[in-house]
């Protein structure tokens, strides 16, 4: 604001010394000097006019396409950047849910292995427990043979036993087979 | 600028004289080639050379100079898109070439020795007019009488309206002039004011020797020093201010029923 | 912030340094984002695809390789961020894409605006009524009238442009919407 006030000031002096040589004769203000202004003005217009018209013909429409390009080029890129990141969600999506079924499959697969062994396991157990209860009759069998045979065997014994008695207490010998009659 | 010191005189004008190179005079007009027409050429060429080497590749990712070209491209664009709305984008070669021609009219201005264009009033106020020229030729070709009604405010009462209508008459007509006379006395203004602190500091060494007078130089070396900078704002921001109120005067000429 | 990998884990005990690295380039773009507020590398087109290329892909023989079940749900929630963080980015290229950023008007241009539009309008207002006295001959009356109609002018100039002005500021700072055309 200080610096337009000086300069319209400086402008007001200007005009005031330049009117004031103008009187006394001296050489005018160069801006204010009326001779030199028909070639100022030809030649500002010459040489604006080749600007205008070589920026309006050639240059700027050249800048204007490259922009444009480059704007098409973005706004492509950009709806192609767009595109790809949906893909991206889209795969990504999928990779999910391929990583969340795959964890379903392994959990099924293990639980279907579980439930194998474990049948596996009471079918070996069943197994075992068939073999035992086997092997305990068979031993049962043998043991009550065993007793059976063993009681049959007492007769005998008791018969032996009798006659060795008699023998020492009577000095008779009698036969095993009429101690075994008189037992029984 | 009764700066007397040892027969030197600090005269700031004289950087404004023009100086002719060839004479030519077509009937009772001069038209000589002058030191301002060899700055408004150079302008000119630096601008078409700049623009077309930097766009010459066409390549879709820019280079440095070509988005130099592309960021103003897009500025004078946006410009024109704000004050005057997307139909004034049929002015773009005209703002670009306006505000390209005194930028460059300006910065080579900022270089010593070198003549300034826009620090005449002629070249400005011939600038102006041609905005001015375009506004009321546009204008008319594209409403006809109803371009009249951008004197003529609407919601107004009739008693006052007339007192309006002349009011913006005399914005109207001032215009071109305010248009020319802000680039033209900012240009003038800066020139005079680097010339005489830059003058101030070497007649300060010439006048007292260098010892002592280097210290007296220290105070307007420092102002120079300061003002190139600002000088150069003031160069971009005035041509941006120009560009800036075409807009805005073209905009009336599009859409002159409302403001 | 960096979730630091297992280095007990089976998969990365074979080649440790190798999915450490992966590890952290696949995380640095979050890291920096949650560290910075802003992602730092941004996609600028060709700016440096290749850099680019090198942050976001993760190490092609890491999927070969069997994974724990808590590794693979980790990772793929970082490739879910690695998503969200380049949707958004995505959005802030198109944002900026389509609605380029607008200057404002800089207050220097407006000083030097009104300035001198008060006075031209008021040197013009004078000058219009001096050259009416000279047709018409009323002497002092034209320019009198011609010099306060001018400093109205001039005024009411100013009070235009700074009502423009502000709306032209209101609507900068309040729209979001890029039609904002009269």
């Amino acid at each position: 604001m200080i610096r337009t006030y000086l300069s319209l000031s400086v402008t007001t002096v200007s005009a005031a010394s330049a009117v004031a040589a103008e009187s006394s004769g001296e050489t005018t203000f160069p801006p204010f000097d009326p001779g030199y202004f028909s070639t100022q003005i030809f030649w500002l217009l010459i040489s604006f006019g080749i600007l205008y018209f070589v920026l309006s013909r050639g240059i700027l429409r050249r800048v204007g396409q490259i922009l444009e390009e480059r704007s098409d080029h973005i706004t492509d890129d950009l709806d192609k950047a767009s595109r790809m990141q949906s893909q991206a969600r889209e795969a990504q999506k999928h990779r999910e849910r391929a990583l969340t079924d795959a964890r379903a499959e392994a959990q099924g697969v293990v639980e279907a292995t579980r439930q194998s062994v474990d049948a596996e396991i009471k079918r070996s157990i069943a197994a075992a427990d068939a073999q035992a209860g086997e092997q305990a009759e068979i031993a049962e069998m043998r043991i009550r043979k065993m007793r059976s045979e063993a009681l049959s065997r007492i007769d005998e014994i008791a018969a032996d036993v009798a006659q060795a008695a008699i023998e020492k207490v009577a000095g008779k010998s009698v036969t095993v087979a009429r101690i075994k009659s008189v037992l029984n | 600028m009764a700066a007397d010191g040892e027969g030197k005189r600090i005269d700031p004008i004289s950087q404004f004289e023009i100086t002719p190179m060839a004479e030519w005079k077509v009937g009772s007009y001069d038209l000589s080639f002058t030191n301002s027409s060899l700055m408004m050429l150079i302008a000119v060429g630096l601008i078409l050379l700049w623009l077309f080497l930097s766009t010459g590749r066409r390549s879709l990712v820019p280079g440095r100079w070509q988005s130099i070209v592309e960021l103003s491209y897009e500025f004078i664009g946006n410009m024109i898109r704000s004050t005057a709305g997307s139909d004034g984008l049929r002015f773009f070669p005209f703002v670009f070439s306006l505000f390209m021609f005194i930028l460059f009219a300006n910065m080579l201005g900022m270089i010593p020795f070198f003549f300034t264009t826009t620090s005449h009033i002629v070249v400005t106020f011939t600038l102006a007019m041609m905005v001015m020229c375009l506004v009321i030729g546009y204008g008319v070709y594209r409403n006809g009488w109803g371009f009249l009604r951008l004197f003529w405010p609407s919601g107004i009462p009739l008693a006052i309206v007339w007192f309006v209508a002349i009011l913006e008459v005399i914005s109207f007509m001032s215009r071109p002039i305010s248009l020319s006379v802000r680039l033209w006395a900012n240009m003038l203004a800066g020139h005079i004011l680097l010339k005489l602190f830059a003058g101030f500091a070497v007649m300060m060494v010439g006048a007292f020797g260098l010892f002592p007078g280097v210290f007296g130089a220290l105070i307007p070396f420092a102002m120079t020093f300061a003002l190139v900078p600002l000088e150069f704002l003031v160069a971009f921001v005035q041509a941006y201010v120009f560009a800036l109120l075409t807009c805005v005067y073209l905009s009336d000429a599009l859409h002159p029923g409302h403001h | 912030m960096i979730r630091t990998p297992q280095l007990t884990d089976s998969r990365i005990r074979g080649s440790r340094g190798r999915a450490l690295m992966s590890h952290l380039l696949q995380n640095l773009p979050n890291t920096i984002k949650q560290a910075f507020g802003t992602p730092l590398i941004r996609l600028t087109h060709a700016s440096s695809p290749g850099r680019f290329r090198l942050l976001f892909r993760g190490s092609p023989g890491e999927q070969q390789e069997p994974m724990s079940d808590q590794d693979g749900t980790s990772r793929s929630r970082s490739a879910n961020d690695t998503i969200d963080a380049l949707a958004d980015r995505l959005d802030a290229a198109r944002r900026k894409h389509l609605k380029p950023d607008e200057k404002p008007t800089s207050a220097m241009a407006l000083g030097f605006k009104y300035a001198t539009e008060f006075t031209v309008a008021t040197l013009v207002g004078a000058a219009l009524g001096f050259g009416i006295d000279k047709l018409v001959g009323t002497s002092p009356w034209g320019l009198l009238a011609g010099l306060v109609l001018g400093l109205c002018a001039g005024v009411r100039e100013i009070i235009l442009s700074a009502q423009k002005g502000m709306e032209q500021g209101q609507t900068a700072i309040s729209s979001e919407d890029p039609e904002q055309e009269q």
